[in-house]
């Protein structure tokens, strides 16, 4: 545990939650923000959430029972405000129709960088449904463990490796059939 | 989709555990893939990168006060132990509240309500709200709903800042606002002052200056003192 995830845990069962939520930003941020991102693929969206997500768990705090870590707490608000926001972008991608996001080609036999392999990465990670691109970001960006992943999304552990294996084997070819050679 | 069985059992062996099992490790393909696994990881940890900066911690310290004022606006302020710490004078408010509401005198909730927010801003080593004691050199930002003077005393016996009459505070989202850096260790106390006046000059011990100013009428509040140790 990072010293300001302990702090987090002191301040909230003190009932500080102001120290919490400042020992959270701090512990948590980049972690809330990758999962965000991870989901959204849009930095400023992904940012905007964030914020949401910290000043909502100001506002829960006082509810916070301690059933789920700290950690899990955060990034099960995280979940639900990701959801709003791409359901969101799904009714203005309805009135405004906008054409898939493209990936870029690589040159056949070309030596691609590792950068360049991450923005295929990227963009093939944008293009996975939703029910698989989550658990794996929550698994290879977010480094959780399965069980806690299972908690923060209600589904199975069986279920999240199934999908897990299933969409890095679609990343992989997406990325290769792009150019990308891994 | 790739239907190479031997990359399916790798990625599956792999979804579940880090470790290639021995029977896939035993295969140079088996490796091969799980070093393409490793590297698609890789490039999943760098395509979502973290963002530079911490100004959007400041941001939603900044929403958390707004939704205090929020609160306080309506008068239906949540408890929260912390608030409670940084927040001088929600009785001396409730007090009022009551008395106008007893009175049936009717008003700007923010004329009744001058409660003051005494909050930490800078100290080496912490940021701003941080749940700890006041200490000399601490620079404090002092707010309260609406218009209002703001004076502090330092022991009773001496002003160590003030604005609102010959020197205007601050203003913010409808608050007056004072910076002050705390001098020294002990009791201070900030006192508001309401309504309109010529200058006053005040001695600095106070007791009479608050008999003073409610003598010309005007609204004075004593939050509760406040220590630094």
């Amino acid at each position: 545990m990072s010293e300001h995830e302990r702090l987090a845990v002191l301040a909230v069962d003190r009932g500080d939650f102001r120290a919490t939520l400042k020992a959270l930003m701090l512990a948590y941020g980049p972690l809330v923000y990758r999962y965000c991102l991870g989901q959204l693929s849009d930095a400023d969206v992904a940012e905007d959430v964030r914020q949401t997500v910290f000043v909502q768990a100001y506002r829960d705090l006082p509810a916070y029972d301690g059933r789920a870590n700290l950690r899990s707490w955060l990034l099960a608000i995280a979940r639900h405000r990701c959801l709003d926001a791409q359901r969101g972008a799904q009714r203005r991608n309805v009135r405004e129709p906008k054409g898939p996001v493209p990936v870029p080609v690589m040159e056949p036999d070309t030596v691609v960088e590792r950068s360049q392999i991450a923005e295929l990465v990227r963009r093939c990670l944008a293009e996975l449904p939703s029910p698989s691109r989550e658990p794996v970001v929550l698994r290879f960006v977010s480094e959780l463990p399965y069980p806690e992943i299972a908690s923060i999304t209600g589904i199975k552990v069986s279920t999240l490796q199934m999908r897990v294996s299933r969409a890095m084997l679609v990343l992989k070819t997406c990325v290769e059939r792009h150019g990308g050679s891994l | 989709m790739n239907d190479d069985p031997i990359q399916r059992e790798v990625f599956r062996a792999l979804a579940k555990n880090p470790v290639l099992p021995p029977a896939l490790a035993r295969s140079e393909q088996g490796r091969r893939i799980a070093q393409q696994h490793g590297r698609l990881v890789e490039g999943l940890r760098e395509a979502v990168p973290d963002r530079e900066g911490d100004a959007w911690m400041d941001s939603v310290l900044d929403q958390v006060d707004e939704l205090h004022d929020v609160d306080e606006l309506k008068g239906a302020r949540r408890s929260v132990p912390t608030a409670r710490r940084w927040t001088v004078g929600l009785a001396t408010a409730a007090g009022l509240i009551l008395t106008f509401a007893l009175s049936g005198e009717q008003g700007p909730i923010a004329q009744m309500m001058p409660a003051v927010f005494v909050e930490l801003v800078a100290r080496p080593g912490t940021v701003r709200g941080d749940g700890v004691a006041f200490a000399p050199g601490d620079e404090v930002r002092l707010s309260a709903v609406g218009r209002t003077w703001l004076v502090v005393y330092f022991n009773d016996t001496r002003i160590v800042g003030r604005c609102g009459q010959e020197v205007s505070c601050d203003e913010d989202r409808g608050r007056s606002v004072l910076r002050l850096v705390l001098p020294a260790a002990g009791r201070y106390t900030v006192v508001t002052v309401q309504g309109s006046g010529p200058t006053v000059e005040l001695r600095g011990a106070l007791d009479s200056d608050v008999a003073t100013l409610r003598g010309m009428g005007l609204v004075v509040t004593l939050q509760p003192p406040f220590l630094v140790r």
